[in-house]
């Protein structure tokens, strides 16, 4: 069973009436309860959590992670940050949704500003999410277009660097277009950034996009965990016989210097 | 064979080579990734794959004898300092023992010439960090004198290692062995003990079709 943290920033729940009308069990919660058919071993976590949602063994155990966030992408905390990075390097799956474009951990994770443009029109606006790669695995049971009544315009241009591959693209009413299901290699970590969800729009109460993150959180699964951990890997020995190997080892800095001062004292 | 015949875990000279070959194996590798007690390091996957792989594949036992022996060294506590002391007289020659016999059959002795690898690191007296380690043995003071003279080649280094104490007399004069200890040692002199036991897991992991199509785990 894969172990899924469902990450939700779960503040404009908490402060805004409109949000709570239209999820009232909270973002996370609403993507947690329509996941649970899936067979997934699911837990929803929020940034007032103790350790910002995200103890060491949460992190290490984590297998996917889904992260909603917008108001407080600011406040998740470097170091926190540095340890999700580096577990995406080694292979966790990374689900980025909606406003989580400017999350710092897909920030980091792109290395780009990841800005977009947007409008947020009074009572939204159709957006039809347009299916690119039908034969991919996040477009598994997904007809070729969904229309979402009520959206979020986020348009282009949308700065990240050019996604390994392009599922979904969206058209919304207003004429904007968005790169809106796109996947990312880091490391050994799949990512995946999908940009439907506003908070205020019932989004995540439809069956396809529902299908699509579950969809997504089979895709991002490390499939394995055999080979390289893609560290920093010294060969101070070749594998061609005769070839110049390495016969001298740097000492730690701290040895080194101690020992340099020990010498000094003995002269 | 029953288990208790074949295993009856004391961390002294009067356990089984099996016992003292695992403390060989846990004790210099735990302390130089930085654990403390024998079951911090054993909670390790990457530990128990060492372990497993030195027992099942250097010392032939079988999949439930290396489950029982490992659940047996598993004691909450067990200090790995204390178990570093005389590692020379206690533990290592169980592990010299298994590589002449590795050898002359013509069998793997890649986790053995590793765990050897890491008690001449552990012996050099600091961690990655260049913090001091305090070496207990009989043969501290020797390695340390040859750590401080040869430290700049490492061929050198090695063969006065293998010169400096009786223990490896039988296996200095093997070419194999010579190369294998000195391609261990400078894996883990170069990428810290951790780094250089993901690279011996990864040289010894079985690529063949089988445990895919035998439903193992991948």
């Amino acid at each position: 069973m894969i172990k899924v943290t469902v990450w939700n920033e779960c503040r404009h729940e908490k402060e805004d009436a409109d949000v709570q009308e239209v999820y009232p069990e909270t973002i996370g919660g609403c993507i947690v309860n329509n996941l649970a058919p899936y067979g997934f071993d699911l837990t929803l976590a929020t940034l007032d959590d103790p350790e910002q949602g995200w103890p060491a063994e949460r992190i290490e155990q984590t297998e996917v992670a889904i992260w909603w966030g917008h108001r407080y992408h600011d406040e998740p905390s470097d170091a926190l940050i540095d340890k999700l990075q580096a577990r995406v390097l080694a292979g966790m799956g990374l689900i980025v949704l909606h406003s989580g474009h400017h999350a710092k951990l897909f920030k980091r994770l792109m290395g780009t500003s990841c800005n977009l443009s947007w409008r947020e029109a009074e009572g939204g606006e159709r957006e039809r999410v347009w299916c690119l790669k039908p034969s991919h695995p996040i477009a598994y049971n997904i007809p070729p277009q969904i229309e979402l009544p009520q959206s979020e315009m986020y348009g282009e241009p949308f700065d990240i660097p050019e996604p390994d591959e392009l599922i979904f693209n969206s058209w919304y009413q207003g004429g904007e277009v968005l790169r809106s299901g796109c996947t990312f290699q880091r490391g050994r970590g799949r990512i995946f950034f999908f940009s439907p969800g506003h908070e205020t729009f019932p989004i995540y109460r439809n069956r396809h996009i529902i299908q699509i993150l579950a969809n997504a959180i089979q895709w991002a699964h490390q499939p394995h965990q055999s080979g390289w951990m893609l560290g920093n890997w010294g060969r101070p020995v070749p594998l061609e016989e005769g070839a110049p190997k390495q016969t001298y080892f740097k000492k730690p800095r701290k040895l080194m210097l101690a020992e340099k001062a020990a010498k000094k004292t003995e002269k | 064979m029953s288990d208790h015949a074949l295993f009856h875990v004391e961390a002294d000279a009067t356990a089984v080579p099996v016992e003292q070959a695992s403390y060989a194996a846990l004790s210099y590798a735990g302390l130089l990734a930085g654990y403390t007690t024998v079951d911090s390091a054993l909670k390790q996957p990457l530990f128990q794959r060492y372990l497993t792989h030195l027992l099942e594949h250097e010392f032939a036992l079988s999949a439930a004898e290396t489950t029982t022996l490992c659940q047996q060294l598993d004691i909450a506590g067990q200090q790995l300092a204390e178990l570093s002391a005389n590692g020379s007289t206690r533990w290592l020659p169980a592990i010299v023992k298994r590589l002449d016999q590795q050898l002359e059959q013509g069998q793997s002795i890649e986790s053995l010439c590793f765990t050897l690898a890491a008690w001449l690191r552990f012996s050099m007296g600091f961690d990655g960090k260049g913090d001091p380690l305090t070496v207990t043995d009989p043969l501290a003071e020797v390695f340390m004198q040859v750590r401080l003279t040869y430290w700049d080649h490492i061929d050198e280094l090695v063969a006065q290692y293998l010169q400096g104490t009786p223990l490896f007399s039988s296996l200095a004069a093997q070419p194999l062995f010579v190369a294998r200890l000195s391609y261990w040692l400078s894996y883990i002199l170069a990428n810290g003990l951790v780094t250089a036991m993901q690279t011996l897991l990864l040289e010894v992991q079985d690529y063949s079709a089988a445990p895919r199509l035998a439903g193992g785990k991948v």
